[in-house]
């Protein structure tokens, strides 16, 4: 008896030595893990700012969207494949789709399914994940690790989940729907909510709420998605906005972002990304021991929304170049260049490098980014539909041909190597060097020809024999203008992806092609054929349209941007975008007024060659046609140019590609293009016939 | 016996203690279960009241029976009892990975729990019969032979929280029956060796006596902040709970209980609800309570009429610190998860029905005791 009351004595004071610690020794540490426990903090995203055209138009917007997803914890055990094909019914999803993206917003990393096979089954599995289509250069998304089988979604190509599955199945004898909720279930997180489809239509989701019953586990939550009220207009500048991934959070500009922040991926929603997404806010809610809210507890912080970004853009402009873009496609169809399908044009301010527009052809919905299938995205990258995603304005690289007689011109003259009295003789074709070029009015000839004359009716003769002078004064004299005037290296451009296109010179010869070859050296050819703009030129539209801008303002680089100024909700200016100061290019007046002569010629004289198109117009014109040999397809035409000739306002360069003739397909577009900068309603007048 | 002489020789420090707990059981339960989700907020508060009145009807009936009467029956208890556990595997239903209930119309019946009741009537009947051997090894080995053989079958169901209660309540009755602490000593090594065996040497062997969970549990309690497993969940929840409610508690704050972070908080983890509810004052309130019972039980064996009531008292007394070290020493993380609730506070009809009856046997012997304390004060 005192023995057990012994034992009872010390048991009872263990019992509350330990309490005593617990309770009132250490309570405060256990106060606020108790706190941890219960407290979450939710991040409520910031709604991401506006972006405008110059007059206050939004382009760019936010809408709501509902988000259907499953809450895996809440959906019974054996019931997440048909929970997952009922809805999916509901949403008019094929199942098979529903399934697979749910499994892929689960979670990444390889995933088991099936553990402890034996070495029979194993090899089936190594036969099966050999016969699997997979990714180039990457894994089989089935691997085995020791003697388990599982998945790594990342590396399964679209559509192969359920075949892979049923073909998994059948070797280690299990349903495949208990495979896919396994994968599932260890692939997220339980109290998650799994993303099934974002952006479900309102009716479909109260007809899920109707039937939450049978669809144990689902949840609706409501987010908010890019919005384009304008439709496809100037699909390509905005960039798209999603998720950061890994590898940009290993760059400067998003290294200060956590995993699941949402971020400009592309176009001025990148550059200006940190203006317009906002400070995300944070609520705290209490939660059970599952995860699940119960309700809000004070404390947290609002959301701050982001700025609005005003772009230079000119919505009124854009439309108009859009919809020339799309008129020069059909008149080249017109003139039986059927296979004219791309187009690009550019509208500066000539002094500031503000784009007032910027249009590529064929365009697409941008909305795409937002609910699009992989399918919508395999047409979006498919030559078929010739790369809509495509920014041809900066992105796309084309001989320049007479569009760079301007810089040929200006080389020409400030090296001397001709007078404005200078001419040469043009009987239709050059012969230099054992071989023969013709000039585009071949048979016929231009005649004698000085500089402002060869510009205006775009004589090849004449700069052949300008592009031979230089050969002979070996050097780089001629690539060294085109690269001062922004030629051969990136404009830059207030958004990513621009094409650099390429100045030939003897030296990127030798370090392009093998030595002992043909092209490795450089010859008398290459000097000719750069004078007019071909051989191995390349240049972008917006290059084109700077070094014009140049022409026109003076020799002035300007940075060409879309970004004008950054304002809060309330219209207060935030942020000034200042584009970066142009570099001025030493060109002797007596050179510019030439120059700009000749370009004025080419638009106003009889023998011009887009006075067709610009003789009489109310507005003085200025520019230069361009017909670009482009490998074995068919010419493409240019239009680049300038307004007021005078006092330059704007540059617009227009480019087709296999459009045919400059004067015929590009010039007028350009023309629709300055209809709308000058609110004049001048129509089109067709032109037909070779111009250059 | 005439009513008025029982009700003059019942110990009411006891019964006041018993009903001390069990009314704060009932309060501790409902607070604990108030805001579970999809069922009514008194669910378990009604349930557990219809089992405590169960219980006290059971208690009161055995304190009016001569516990004398059971002696001669200490064959047909025992048998009944190996039975009635037999029975359980051909008719129960497995529920959440064990089979403990029979469904007997009314009520469930959990034959392991009568059990203990059983055995300490059926056993200390053996015993006490058996004085005469005292020092021999006989009946030590008969006793804890007859334990063992429920024991084990218990622990397959599994339950292996009440198989310990039998085998410890063996250990008691032999205590009490005064066996030589050589056999004592002797058994105590040969459960060291067993259990050594049973978590050790056979695992490496390949040899599954135990199952993984059963494992976990057992051990988690040497390290539960470094321990992901289930087990290892439960007891941090249980911590932070107890940790948490410092000195006064945190009343209606007492989230993790509200919001189910503390598991199994109206059965084996009540302790923890009180802790964090009513903290240190009202934890050691409840140690205080036990402590009385106790003390209490331990008197009642040294009152006793006789050694059959002797051995009785002392066996209940042995189970009784047994559980409430194990239950209380779990939740504060110094002792393994076992799954044996607290007596009287925990929720659970078969274990408070048990505890009750075991404090009727108590009772009776109290009543006995006393009796016999009055006549031989007549004599004298």
């Amino acid at each position: 008896m005192a023995v057990l009351g012994g034992v009872a004595l010390v048991v009872f004071s263990i019992i509350l030595f330990r309490l005593w610690f617990l309770q009132v020794l250490s309570a405060q540490q256990y106060v606020s893990a108790a706190e941890n426990n219960r407290l979450r903090s939710i991040r409520v995203p910031a709604l991401r700012g506006l972006i405008l055209d110059r007059r206050g138009t939004t382009l760019v917007g936010n809408r709501p969207a509902l988000t259907v997803g499953l809450r895996l914890m809440d959906v019974p055990n054996g019931r997440l494949a048909s929970t997952v094909d009922g809805l999916a019914r509901l949403l008019h999803t094929p199942v098979t789709q529903a399934r697979e993206s749910l499994a892929r917003n689960a979670g990444y990393g390889l995933i088991p399914v099936a553990e402890n096979l034996s070495e029979a089954a194993l090899s089936r599995v190594r036969t099966l994940a050999a016969s699997m289509r997979h990714f180039k250069e990457a894994k089989a998304a089935l691997q085995i690790r020791e003697d388990d089988v599982g998945f790594n979604m990342a590396l399964l190509p679209e559509g192969e989940l359920a075949p892979a599955l049923q073909a998994l199945a059948r070797i280690v004898k299990a349903k495949p729907d208990e495979l896919y909720e396994t994968l599932v279930r260890r692939a997220g997180y339980q109290y998650d909510l799994v993303v099934l489809e974002e952006d479900v239509a309102l009716n479909l989701v109260s007809q899920i709420l109707e039937r939450k019953q049978s669809f144990p586990g689902v949840e609706i939550r409501k987010d908010h998605l890019r919005d384009y009220p304008q439709g496809t207009i100037a699909a390509h500048l905005f960039g798209n906005v999603g998720e950061v991934t890994a590898e940009e959070l290993k760059t400067k500009q998003f290294s200060h972002l956590e995993q699941g922040d949402r971020v400009g991926h592309a176009g001025v929603e990148y550059t200006y990304d940190e203006w317009l997404r906002g400070q995300d806010g944070e609520s705290r809610v209490e939660v059970d021991a599952f995860g699940r809210p119960k309700r809000a507890v004070s404390g947290g912080s609002l959301a701050q929304p982001g700025n609005n970004l005003v772009l230079s853009l000119d919505l009124k402009i854009q439309r108009a170049a859009e919809r020339a873009l799309q008129r020069a496609i059909e008149t080249a169809h017109q003139q039986h260049y059927w296979r004219a399908n791309g187009a690009a044009a550019v509208v500066m301010e000539a002094k500031t490098g503000a784009l007032v527009a910027m249009a590529s052809y064929p365009a697409y919905d941008p909305s795409v980014w937002q609910t699009g299938t992989s399918k919508d995205f395999q047409r979006l990258a498919s030559a078929g539909a010739n790369y809509p995603l495509l920014n041809r304005a900066i992105q796309g690289s084309y001989p320049a041909a007479s569009t760079f007689k301007a810089i040929d011109a200006i080389a020409a003259l400030e090296q001397g190597v001709v007078t404005p009295l200078s001419t040469f003789m043009c009987d239709g074709s050059f012969e230099a060097y054992k071989q023969k070029w013709t000039c585009w009015v071949s048979p016929a000839g231009h005649g004698h020809m000085n500089i402002t004359h060869a510009l205006a009716q775009s004589c090849d003769v004449y700069f052949y024999n300008v592009g031979l002078s230089f050969y002979h004064r070996k050097g780089t004299e001629l690539a060294d203008w085109a690269h001062r005037l922004g030629l051969g290296k990136a404009t830059g451009i207030d958004i990513p992806g621009e094409a650099i296109g390429r100045v030939p010179t003897p030296a990127w010869k030798r370090s392009y092609y093998k030595k002992g070859t043909w092209d490795y050296d450089w010859h008398p050819g290459d000097s000719i054929n750069l004078s007019i703009g071909q051989g191995n030129l390349e240049v972008t539209p917006l290059q084109i349209a700077v070094a014009y801008a140049a022409i026109a303002n003076g020799g002035k680089i300007v940075t060409p941007h879309l970004g004008l100024k950054v304002v809060d909700a309330d219209g207060r200016s935030v942020l000034k975008v200042a584009a970066a100061e142009p570099r001025s290019v030493d060109i002797s007046p007596g050179t510019l007024d030439v120059v700009r002569q000749g370009l004025r010629m080419a638009a106003s004289s009889s023998a011009g060659t887009s006075a067709a198109v610009f003789s009489g117009y109310p507005v003085a014109v200025a520019g230069k046609t361009g017909t670009a040999e482009w490998g074995a397809r068919d010419d493409c035409a240019w239009y680049a140019s300038y307004a007021p000739a005078d006092n330059p306002k704007y540059v617009v360069v227009v480019f087709v590609e296999q459009g045919g003739h400059g004067g015929s397909t590009a010039a007028p577009a350009a023309r629709l293009i300055y209809d709308a900068l000058f609110g004049l309603k001048s129509g089109t007048n067709v032109v037909t016939g070779r111009t250059d | 016996m005439q009513v008025r002489h029982y009700l003059r020789h019942l110990d009411y420090v006891l019964f006041a203690i018993v009903v001390a707990l069990v009314s704060y059981g009932v309060v501790i339960i409902y607070l604990a279960t108030k805001n579970d989700p999809l069922l009514t907020s008194t669910y378990y508060l009604r349930l557990q009241l219809q089992y405590a009145a169960i219980g006290f009807v059971a208690l009161v009936l055995l304190t009016l029976v001569d516990y004398e009467r059971f002696r001669r029956w200490q064959w047909p208890l025992y048998a009944f009892t190996v039975v009635s556990i037999a029975a359980v595997f051909l008719l129960a239903e497995v529920t959440r990975g064990s089979r403990r209930w029979i469904d007997i119309g009314f009520v469930n019946f959990q034959p392991s729990q009568l059990a203990i009741v059983l055995l300490t009537l059926g056993l200390g009947a053996f015993l006490a019969n058996n004085l005469d051997s005292l020092g021999s090894p006989r009946p030590t080995l008969v006793t804890m032979a007859a334990v063992l053989l429920p024991a084990i079958m218990v622990f397959r169901e599994p339950d292996l929280g009440t198989a310990t209660v039998l085998v410890m309540l063996g250990l008691g009755l032999l205590f009490f029956f005064g066996t030589r602490w050589t056999h004592l000593a002797a058994i105590g090594l040969t459960l060291v060796v067993v259990v050594a065996v049973v978590l050790g040497v056979l695992p490496a062997c390949g040899v599954k006596v135990v199952e993984p969970y059963q494992l976990d549990r057992l051990t988690v309690f040497l390290d539960p902040s470094h321990d992901t497993s289930a087990a290892g969940y439960n007891v941090r929840q249980s911590l932070i709970a107890i940790g948490s409610g410092g000195l006064a508690g945190r009343g209606d704050l007492a989230t993790q209980t509200q919001l189910q972070f503390l598991p199994e908080h109206h059965t084996d983890f009540i302790f923890a609800v009180a802790g964090e509810r009513w903290g240190f004052l009202g934890t050691a309130g409840l140690i205080a309570l036990q402590a009385l019972l106790i003390w209490r039980a331990l008197r009642i064996a040294a009152l006793a009429r006789d050694m059959y009531g002797s051995i009785m008292a002392g066996g209940i007394a042995t189970i009784f610190l047994y559980q409430i070290l194990v239950n209380v020493g779990m939740t504060l993380g110094i002792m393994p998860v076992t799954g044996i609730p607290l007596p009287f506070v925990s929720y659970g009809g078969a274990a408070l029905i048990t505890s009750l009856m075991l404090v009727g046997v108590l009772e009776s012997i109290h009543v006995r005791a006393s009796d016999a304390l009055a006549a031989r004060e007549r004599v004298g």
